[in-house]
């Protein structure tokens, strides 16, 4: 699988404080990858390092096969964009202006696109009114569209919907996944809303104190937090062989325990158990969401 | 850097903060040359040599206000990260607010020139000083708005609070204009108290005689000399009230503070975590 970020033990310490602890990464080509993290976890500080506005204290990482020590990594960065926490705009210029000094700051030739541009976040109309003038969703859709000028391979955003009301959220996640499945733009999105980002991401990092808890796919996360009934029998071989006769979907998880995922009618089930010679212990549902994942991967527990 | 140039002059020209700076010393040359009108009038000499002086102690304020203003915005509005994400290197970013913040000085001090060369020369009896040491002295003036802008570019570069440095900046700059007027002042001091002056028996006798202990003299005034000579503060103050002592020292020591404080500025810019 191609990257276009990996990072190795990577740490950012001010005075004291460790922000990163060593963490670990990589954001596969194509993905939208959704760094979940509490407030303070480190999330930021790593969306820093990668735009080039902090320098990692340790460790390194490596963006479109450049090493961040590489002299020529501005090459790299040039085929990124990113929205850092606030929205990155001249609030005394129009979307159109703002857009036509990041054209500049770029170096391209002409302001061909802008018009597009602004179409694709949906600020074609805004005309000349000053950005100072936008609805919080339209400043975010501006300094995405300004992140995006120069049309950039790897998307970084920061918290992209905080603060946005229902509708501005549904409009910058149907934006992010235009970009990701027209474009094909690799997305960094972090967030701490995590029902937002199950909606789009295709790839999950769990980061947690600094450091990297767990990385997984959306499909894995899928299974993980699936909906399904765990049973704890006396003989998980002699479940498997009964719920094989059942037809039914089912995971075992050790000798005693299986995760089965549909409804089974129990009184058949505890009659062909009981026929193998097995018996069934406890029966528990389990509908494990997004956050409750989340909270078992990181503890509950404030942050000292 | 020619991108970060493009993408900074065209924002200066549409920047209010220029636009004021520029009217406010056109104002200024017009007000000066209104003034030796006034003056010529009543029968006071003017020449047009002092007339390209009198700008100095109001330029003094222009890069601080200018790189609180315009500068400071990057960090303000964030746009900084823009460039810096785009893949324009720190020293670029910096060599950059730098350049547009002499210039911009440099175009807000030809707007007090205009009318002083305009209206001056009908105005006022004459140059009044050699045309090689006017150019010394307009040369040594704009190195001193220079060094200013190199200062106040370190500022803004390394202070991301808009409004923390604002407030730095002028009071570092009121700061140095209290420091240059105090070295002045003392640099000014009479070798001998004039006029009379009452002993301790109350009479009243000739004090021409006496050495004035306030005098500065040998080692010590060297260095009161070299402060206001070195300060760009110091410098304004010298070039306004025409006490100009060692103008090429004073154009070296410009160009030894512009340097110096760019240096700097880019190693500690480089250095600096941008949020």
């Amino acid at each position: 699988m191609e990257y276009v970020l990996e990072t190795a033990g990577l740490y950012k310490r001010y005075r004291h404080f460790k922000a990163l602890d060593g963490l670990t990464m990589r954001v596969p080509k194509g993905a939208i990858y959704g760094l979940v993290g509490r407030n303070g976890a480190g999330k930021t500080t790593l969306i820093r390092l990668i735009c080039g506005l902090q320098a990692p204290t340790g460790g390194h990482y490596v963006l479109y096969g450049r090493k961040h020590t590489d002299r020529d990594i501005d090459r790299s960065r040039r085929r990124m964009g990113a929205v850092v926490e606030t929205p990155s705009i001249y609030l005394d210029m129009s979307a159109a202006d703002n857009l036509k000094q990041q054209y500049r700051v770029l170096g391209l030739p002409s302001f061909e696109g802008i018009g597009e541009l602004l179409e694709l976040v949906g600020l074609e109309n805004a005309g000349k009114k000053k950005a100072r003038h936008f609805s919080l969703g339209m400043k975010q859709r501006l300094g995405i569209a300004v992140a995006l000028a120069g049309d950039p391979d790897f998307l970084v955003l920061d918290e992209p919907v905080n603060g946005l009301d229902p509708q501005g959220i549904i409009e910058i996640r149907e934006l992010i996944l235009r970009l990701n499945r027209e474009k094909q733009i690799t997305v960094l999105i972090s967030s701490h809303i995590l029902d937002e980002l199950s909606r789009l991401a295709t790839h999950y990092g769990f980061i947690d104190a600094g450091r990297m808890v767990k990385e997984m796919s959306a499909q894995a996360l899928e299974a993980a937090c699936r909906k399904c009934v765990r049973l704890t029998v006396t003989d998980a071989n002699a479940l498997a062989r009964v719920l094989d006769g059942m037809g039914a979907e089912y995971k075992i998880l050790d000798s005693e325990t299986a995760d089965v995922y549909q409804k089974i009618p129990v009184s058949r089930l505890t009659a062909a158990l009981e026929a193998e010679g097995c018996e069934l212990l406890d029966m528990r549902e389990r509908d494990e969401s997004l956050e409750s994942y989340f909270v078992s991967l990181v503890g509950g527990g404030s942050r000292g | 850097m020619g991108d970060l140039l493009r993408a900074g002059f065209a924002r200066l020209w549409r920047a209010p903060v220029f636009w004021l700076g520029v009217a406010f010393m056109g104002c200024w040359g017009g007000l000066v040359c209104y003034s030796a009108w006034e003056g010529s009038r009543e029968g006071i000499v003017y020449f047009l040599g002092d007339l390209c002086r009198y700008h100095c102690i109001a330029t003094v304020f222009l890069p601080p206000v200018f790189c609180a203003l315009f500068l400071g915005t990057e960090y303000d509005h964030g746009t900084i990260r823009n460039k810096l994400v785009a893949g324009k290197t720190r020293p670029a970013v910096y060599l950059s607010s730098l350049v547009l913040s002499v210039t911009a000085c440099l175009l807000m001090i030809a707007a007090y020139y205009l009318p002083v060369v305009c209206v001056g020369p009908f105005v006022t009896e004459g140059l009044g000083i050699a045309p090689g040491t006017l150019a010394l002295i307009i040369g040594g003036e704009l190195l001193m708005a220079a060094a200013l802008c190199g200062l106040c570019t370190l500022g803004s570069m390394l202070i991301s609070r808009k409004a923390i440095l604002a407030v730095t900046l002028l009071l570092a700059v009121l700061a140095g204009l209290a420091v240059g007027a105090t070295v002045e002042g003392r640099l000014e001091q009479p070798e001998y108290f004039q006029g009379l002056m009452m002993d301790a028996s109350g009479e009243l006798r000739d004090a021409s005689d006496m050495e004035n202990p306030d005098f500065l003299r040998g080692r010590e005034r060297e260095l009161y000399q070299f402060a206001a000579d070195f300060l760009p503060t110091g410098q304004a103050l010298l070039y306004n009230f025409n006490m100009i002592v060692h103008p090429r020292a004073m154009c070296l020591y410009s160009v030894l503070i512009l340097t110096a404080s760019t240096a700097g500025g880019v190693l500690a810019f480089r250095r600096k975590d941008l949020k």
